[in-house]
C-alpha cells in the first residue's frame, strides 16, 4: 500500500493565460473562499494544467521531472512549495489517500 | 501631446497591428502613461506593450489593471454562460450587443473592458426576462425605461428593449431605426455584423455629442475592420440615412493615423483638424467625464437639435428650465408630489423658484443665464460638432 494526495480546485476557479501571464481567477462560486485574483508564474501555470487534468501527486512529480529531465527531490521542493501557497490560499484542496 | 500620450498611442498601434513596440522615450513618466490607460479603460492592453521596458514596481498600477480586466472579463464570461443557458431554457430570445460582441474581434478578448454587458430583448418579453433575472438572484435597477440594469457579485448587466433610445443633435429617429435590429438576427442569435457595425457608429456619435469618447471605441473600429469581411457598400448606403456618414469617415481617418489600419474610406482632415481631435479624445478618455470642455455639451446638443437662430434657441431653452415639464419633475424625489396630479406643476414651479432663490440665488441666476455667459463655448463646441461630421 502507497500513499498519494490526488487535489481538488476550488469550484470557480480557473487558470487564465493572457499574453504570457498565467492569472488565477475566483469568480462568483468560489467567491470569498480565496482571493479574486492571483498571478502566478510558468510553473505554476504548468503544476496547474497537470492537476487540472486529474493527475496525482506521484504522477505530477513524475511527469515534471521527465519532462525538464530533473530529479524527482527537485520537483517535489518546488510542487510541495506550490501546494502549500495555494492550499492556503484555499484554490486547492489536497486530499491524501492509500493506493 | 506629451510623450507618454504619444508613446500609449504607439503602443495602441503595435497591438492593433500584431507588432511589438520597439523603444520607449527616456525618462518616460509611468505614473502618468498609467493615468492614462486608466483614464482610457486600456490598462490591460497597455501594460501587455509596455510590459518589456520596466520592472514590477514602475509598472505595478498597470499590471493592476491588468489584473483586474482579467478578473473581471473572467467573471463576465462564466456568469454570461450561466444565465445564456437559463434564457435558452425559458425559451427567450436575448441578443448581446456593443463590448461583449466587439471583444470577440480583439486579439485577447480579456482586455476588451467594458463597464457592463449589454442584452437586447423583444419589448413583449421584457416582464418574463426580468422575473427570470431575479429568479437568479440578480438586483436591479431602471434609471431609464428601456433599460433594465442588473447586477449580481461583480457582474452587472443592462438589458435593453430599444437598442437606441437618445436623441442626438439632428432629426433621424435611431431609435425606430435601430427597433429593426430584429430583422438582422441569425439563426445564432447573433446581430449582423454590418447593422451592429452602424450602431457602434452611432452610439460612438451620441457619446460625443453628449459628452466625449477616448480611444476605445475607435480600437473597436479597427478591430471590426480587420477581422470582419464588410458588406461596405450597404453601411455605406445606411450611414447615408442615418446622417452619420461624414462622422464615420473623420472617425476612420482618425483609425488610420493612429492605428496605421486601412479603413475602407476616410475624410480628408486637415493636420489641425487632426490635433485638434486628438488632443480632445485624449482629454476626454471613456466618456469625456471630468473634461471641463465638455460641461456645455446638452445645451449645444438642444441648440443645434432646435435649428433656431442662437438667440431665440437660448431664449426657449430658459423658458422651459424655468417651466420644466411634469415628466422632467415628477421623478425628482422633492417633486413626487406630483405623481399622478399633473395640475399640480404650477405649485412645483413656484417652490422651485422660491427654493432657488432662498438657497442657492447665485447658482440660479448663473443657471438662467448660462446661454448668455457661455455663448463662445457653445459655439466653440457646435464647430466641433461640425468638424467631427455631426
Amino acid at each position: 500500500m502507497k500513499e498519494d494526495i490526488s487535489f481538488k480546485i476550488t469550484k470557480g476557479v480557473c487558470l487564465v493565460e493572457v499574453c504570457g501571464e498565467a492569472v488565477l481567477v475566483s469568480t462568483r462560486e468560489a467567491r470569498g473562499k480565496c482571493p479574486s485574483v492571483q498571478l502566478v508564474n510558468s510553473a505554476a501555470a504548468y503544476y496547474w494544467s497537470l492537476i487540472e487534468q486529474g493527475f496525482t501527486y506521484g504522477q505530477i512529480i513524475q511527469h515534471a521531472a521527465g519532462e525538464f529531465t530533473l530529479e524527482e527531490m527537485q520537483v517535489a521542493a518546488a510542487f510541495d512549495q506550490f501546494v502549500e501557497a495555494l492550499t492556503q490560499n484555499g484554490y486547492l484542496i489536497a486530499e491524501r489517500h492509500t493506493v | 501631446m506629451t510623450q507618454e500620450e504619444k508613446c500609449i498611442l504607439r503602443a495602441l498601434r503595435c497591438y492593433v497591428q500584431n507588432e511589438v513596440l520597439d523603444n520607449i522615450p527616456e525618462n518616460f513618466d509611468w505614473s502618468t502613461a498609467s493615468k492614462i490607460a486608466e483614464h482610457h479603460a486600456l490598462m490591460g492592453i497597455v501594460y501587455t506593450q509596455l510590459k518589456a521596458f520596466s520592472d514590477t514596481e514602475s509598472m505595478h498600477l498597470l499590471q493592476r489593471g491588468f489584473l483586474s480586466d482579467i478578473f473581471y472579463s473572467t467573471c463576465r464570461e462564466s456568469d454570461y454562460q450561466e444565465l445564456q443557458a437559463a434564457f435558452r431554457r425559458a425559451g427567450l430570445l436575448v441578443v448581446p450587443f456593443k463590448g461583449m460582441v466587439v471583444s470577440q474581434y480583439y486579439p485577447n478578448h480579456e482586455l476588451r473592458t467594458m463597464g457592463d454587458i449589454d442584452l437586447c430583448i423583444r419589448p413583449e418579453d421584457r416582464m418574463k426576462v426580468h422575473e427570470l433575472m431575479i429568479e437568479l438572484g440578480f438586483e436591479y435597477k431602471v434609471d431609464i425605461p428601456s433599460v433594465w440594469t442588473y447586477h449580481r457579485d461583480v457582474i452587472s448587466y443592462e438589458i435593453h428593449d430599444h437598442m437606441f433610445y437618445e436623441q442626438m443633435a439632428n432629426s433621424v429617429d435611431y431609435q425606430s431605426y435601430f427597433d429593426h435590429v430584429w430583422e438582422h438576427v441569425d439563426s445564432a442569435g447573433r446581430i449582423e455584423p454590418e447593422f451592429h457595425f452602424l450602431y457602434l457608429i452611432a452610439h460612438t456619435a451620441k457619446h460625443i455629442i453628449n459628452q466625449g469618447n477616448g480611444i476605445r471605441p475607435f480600437l473597436d473600429m479597427a478591430f471590426l475592420v480587420r477581422r470582419e469581411q464588410l458588406d461596405w457598400k450597404w453601411i455605406e448606403q445606411e450611414l447615408e440615412k442615418l446622417k452619420l456618414l461624414p462622422f464615420a469617415r473623420v472617425c476612420f481617418a482618425l483609425c488610420e493615423r493612429w492605428l496605421q489600419t486601412k479603413m475602407p474610406w476616410k475624410a480628408d482632415i486637415s493636420e489641425e483638424l487632426y490635433q485638434q481631435l486628438t488632443e480632445k479624445v485624449l482629454c476626454d478618455g471613456i466618456f469625456g467625464f471630468g473634461n471641463e470642455e465638455n460641461s456645455m455639451a446638452s445645451f449645444t446638443k438642444q441648440i443645434k437639435r432646435s435649428r433656431l437662430p442662437y438667440g431665440l434657441a437660448a431664449f426657449k431653452l430658459t423658458i422651459q428650465k424655468l417651466f420644466p415639464s411634469y415628466g422632467n419633475m415628477q421623478p425628482v424625489p422633492k417633486y413626487s408630489f406630483l405623481k399622478g396630479r399633473p395640475w399640480l406643476l404650477p405649485a412645483a414651479w413656484v417652490y422651485r423658484w422660491g427654493y432657488t432663490a432662498a438657497h442657492k440665488f447665485r447658482y440660479g441666476c448663473d443657471f438662467l443665464l448660462e446661454p448668455i455667459a457661455k455663448r463662445t463655448v457653445v459655439e466653440k463646441r457646435e464647430k466641433l460638432l461640425q468638424d467631427w461630421g455631426l
